[in-house]
């Protein structure tokens, strides 16, 4: 019992430090509270637009579903964000890395100490976020069930994110600039991670049966747009974009809907932070054996 | 004259480390063309159940998506190394080192650097721009031309203005970048139609506050809509369309001139306190 | 030239509170505390002169450093360098002085020596011969010829150094300001680059003002010295009457048989004042230190031989660094 909390001192003392470093800049803890605010705004007066001009509802998705979709995706990935990867890169290419080699403690297990205590500063700066989006999107109040299920996913969210993330800042080591790769995966995440549009929108434009009311392009066909859009949403799962911030959503407006879809869903998520896991303590281990022996 | 020999001698510079770091940069480009393109999508997915979003057709909405993306891009080619004032050279102390040139140091900090990721947003913004012109089958004219080259100069302004201005914030808070993200971010709002923002709060914020409306909606207006459609926005005064190239003129100075003040008495700060 | 007078420079900052719970007090409170960098500071420097600026860390040497280069402006007091104020006629200023910042350089970390300079060139506007003249000189002293065409981020310390010094002087200023410009340099380096610099005062009776806590510098460059402890001035003086006062001093150290070597009272056994001689005792070792002047050495050694067992001895001048730590310490005024 000693022992354990002992090695738990050990992290709880990083994660402390990650609060201290947030609270340390106090106009850049303000700026972080409010300013990503004027993000949702846009987002909200965007899709208000739209569904005005659509009557109401885009497809099968009504105003009030997206609108949570908006408010609740919002919250959920800043909250599961893991801002980690840049950093990580940087501590390895430095080689500063192979300093914590020397420490009795995981280097794995301080990052993640250090994201937590982050996380919790982090929840003190999104009460005012909530309070905005609780007023503006006035999101639909789910059962219990969904509550559940969605903060089961929100777990394996934030799990799979700093998973990621890690994995990332790992393989950006064997890559010379860093650059192109964030762009490349901004790129990707804004795309395939609903961020865009709910993923759900991909598969119902791309749904054989029904048929479009307007075509923006005269020139092309329907059918091809329509399979465009499929291929889309297919990507996507294929991606673990949709498993980082678009399934906890998901689950909770109910795009994702009965408990056959939810499970899956689940279920995906848990693969990919076993996948990435795995990718991750592979490439670690790689990287490792080749500061260890070039210094870094 | 002797600028224009520095300034070419750092792009010649930039141009030369391109090659070096080939990839990257095309992983770059590649990034952010699919992000235009993604926005694209979007507008797409909308317009294939709706003729219109408020008063504005896709091809509208695509020449104005055209357009902000198109200053934005410029902009962030020519006008990138502000970033690094914020984020690092004065938390890091390196600001100094422009201040024991004989020089303008921002004069010196624009030059310094041309970003080539920049070129990704400028040929898709581009395309869509001319794709959107040639299908609402937009024709310029001598003083079309002019007029448009006159709201870009405008809009470019403004940007510079406003990543100055939050730039500048670091010479008091050490370090600037976060609220200078958001702060840039903003124009993202502005790819849209400003009404579609119900909101006279949210209108007015982005018209009054982070001018970005002004870059590429106003001027937008002024070929896309005839007098008595602008009398929605400026009432009254409305009754010539040669209003919107003095207000965005009027704007661009007046944020150009705060944000150059903001800038030069940070400068004085970061001389009285040295962070 | 150089003319400072009741020069004073505070920072203020925002009051730090300890602890876990101090952070979140740290947040909300808008108290701040003023610290003074330099205090009252008064000197002149003639053109040509050489002169070391001494001090611990944070004694206030790079503040006064930025503030005579126009970095900083003083909270107190003022300074003209080349009959300007650095402040308000900044840039008029930077086309008079050199400054280098020692570890950090102020070349472009992309660009090629060769592309920095010609830019510099341009920046300076350095007329065309002028230039190639200066250019070649330094390529000369400083061997910059095998990394001309590196970018400076791949560069040595040593080689980022060699490169700073040439940037700052291709202009032909008439101030040279270093700030600790020799620290993390080996010793080859460290001795090239004192060198060169004491080549360029030769050549061009270019001023250098110097600041640095490496003594090896102050000998070896330096005609004066200023020691600033805590912002303030301590001691201002040339070095050759600083070493004339210290060259009678001797400092006499054995290395003996006995663990604990008994004391002895030299001063009486040789006849001479307490304050010629003075003795300190650690294990196995016993240090002297005595005014040849006052005592006469053969006499000494034999003293010593005959008390202690003697394994090794050592004799030598006092170092630069007693002496500045006896300014330290209040001995000099």
């Amino acid at each position: 019992m000693n022992s354990f909390a002992k090695e738990l001192s050990k992290y709880t003392g990083f994660a402390v430090n990650g609060m201290k470093s947030i609270l340390a800049y106090r106009i850049s803890a303000l700026a972080w509270s409010f300013l990503p605010i004027l993000f949702l705004l846009v987002q909200y007066y965007l899709w208000m637009g739209i569904f005005q001009a659509g009557g109401g509802s885009l497809y099968r998705i009504d105003w009030r579903t997206y609108l949570t979709y908006i408010g609740i995706g919002f919250l959920s990935s800043r909250f599961t964000n893991c801002p980690f990867d840049m950093y990580i890169a940087g501590e390895l290419k430095n080689g500063n890395v192979a300093m914590n080699l020397l420490k009795p403690f995981s280097y794995q297990g301080m990052i993640f100490a250090r994201h937590l205590g982050e996380k919790a500063v982090y929840i003190l700066q999104i009460l005012p976020m909530l309070l905005v989006v609780l007023l503006l999107t006035r999101p639909v109040i789910a059962d219990g069930w969904t509550w559940g299920a969605w903060g089961m996913s929100l777990l394996l969210s934030f799990l799979l994110n700093f998973v990621f993330s890690f994995l990332i800042g790992t393989f950006a080591f064997w890559i010379t600039n860093v650059w192109g790769l964030g762009l490349i995966r901004n790129a990707l995440r804004f795309v395939f991670s609903g961020d865009l549009l709910a993923i759900s929108l991909f598969f119902q434009i791309g749904e054989k049966g029904i048929t479009l009311k307007n075509m923006p392009l005269p020139h092309v066909n329907e059918s091809s747009v329509k399979g465009f859009f499929h291929l889309m949403g297919v990507i996507a799962y294929c991606l673990p974009f949709q498993a980082m911030f678009y399934t906890p959503t998901g689950i909770y407006t109910g795009m994702i809907r009965g408990t056959r879809a939810v499970a899956l869903h689940l279920g995906i998520q848990f693969a990919w932070i076993v996948l990435l896991f795995g990718g991750c303590a592979l490439l670690w281990k790689r990287a490792m054996k080749r500061i260890t022996i070039m210094g870094g | 004259m002797r600028t224009l020999s520095i300034y070419l001698a750092f792009v010649k510079q930039q141009f030369q480390a391109l090659m070096e770091y080939r990839m990257d940069f095309l992983l770059g480009l590649l990034g952010l063309l699919v992000q235009q393109f993604a926005t694209f999508l979007l507008m797409f997915a909308v317009f294939t159940q709706v003729k219109a979003v408020g008063t504005w057709t896709f091809e509208e909405m695509l020449l104005l998506f055209g357009w902000a993306q198109l200053v934005r891009g410029i902009d962030h080619i020519y006008n990138d190394n502000i970033w690094f004032i914020a984020w690092y050279s004065i938390r890091e102390g390196k600001f100094y080192q422009y201040l024991i040139r004989p020089w303008n140091p921002l004069s010196l900090i624009v030059m310094e650097r041309i970003s080539i990721d920049g070129f990704g947003e400028l040929i898709g913004s581009l395309i869509i721009f001319f794709y959107a012109k040639h299908r609402l089958g937009l024709a310029l004219g001598f003083e079309g031309a002019l007029m448009m080259l006159w709201f870009f100069a405008c809009g470019l302004a403004i940007y510079f203005a406003v990543k100055l201005a939050f730039a500048a914030i670091a010479f008091w808070t050490t370090t600037s970048g976060e609220i200078m993200s958001f702060g840039y971010e903003a124009n993202n709002f502005a790819r849209y139609p400003l009404d579609l923002y119900k909101n006279r709060a949210v209108q007015f914020f982005i018209t009054f506050v982070l001018p970005f409306a002004v870059v590429s909606f106003f001027p937008m207006l002024y070929f896309l809509r005839t007098e008595p459609q602008l009398i929605r926005y400026f009432g009254f005064a409305a009754f010539h369309k040669w209003w919107i190239p003095v207000f965005t003129g009027v704007v661009a100075a007046a944020f150009l001139g705060i944000s150059l003040l903001i800038w030069r008495t940070g400068i004085r700060n970061f001389q009285a306190t040295g962070t | 030239m150089i003319h400072v007078e009741n020069l004073t420079k505070d920072f203020k900052s925002p009051k730090k509170y300890p602890g876990f719970f101090g952070a979140f007090r740290a947040l909300i409170s808008l108290e701040q505390e003023t610290k003074r960098a330099v205090d009252n500071m008064s000197f002149d420097i003639a053109p040509g002169e050489m002169v070391g600026y001494i001090g611990v860390n944070g004694a206030g040497k790079s503040t006064t450093i930025k503030m005579l280069s126009g970095i900083l402006v003083p909270s107190g007091g003022r300074c003209v360098v080349n009959g300007r104020d650095p402040f308000r006629e900044r840039k008029a200023n930077s086309r008079d002085i050199g400054v280098v910042f020692g570890q950090r350089t102020q070349l472009w970390w992309d660009l090629p020596l060769s592309e920095s300079f010609s830019i510099l060139r341009r920046i300076y506007d350095i007329p065309k011969p002028k230039f190639d003249e200066n250019l070649a000189y330094f390529r000369e002293l400083f061997s910059l010829d095998e990394f001309f065409l590196t970018p400076v981020r791949n560069l040595s310390l040593g080689q980022k150094m060699r490169a700073d010094l040439t940037a700052s002087m291709l202009h032909e200023p008439k101030v040279l300001f270093l700030d600790e410009p020799t620290i993390g340099l080996d010793i080859l380096v460290k001795d090239r680059i004192r060198k060169a610099i004491r080549e360029i005062n030769a050549q061009k009776n270019t001023t250098v003002i110097l600041t640095t806590h490496d003594l090896g510098d102050i000998e070896e460059i330096c005609d004066r010295i200023i020691v600033i402890d805590q912002g303030r001035k301590i001691f201002d003086g040339d070095i050759r009457s600083l070493k004339a006062r210290y060259g009678r001093i001797r400092e006499l150290r054995l290395v003996v048989r006995e663990e604990t070597p008994a004391p002895s009272d030299f001063a009486s056994e040789l006849g001479v004042p307490e304050s010629a001689i003075q003795a300190e005792y650690t294990e196995g070792e016993v240090k002297l230190r005595f005014d040849r002047e006052a005592v006469v050495v053969q006499k000494l050694i034999a003293v010593v031989v005959a008390r202690y067992d003697v394994k090794d001895i050592v004799i030598e001048e006092v170092e630069m660094e007693e002496i500045v730590k006896e300014i330290y310490a209040g001995k000099l005024g």
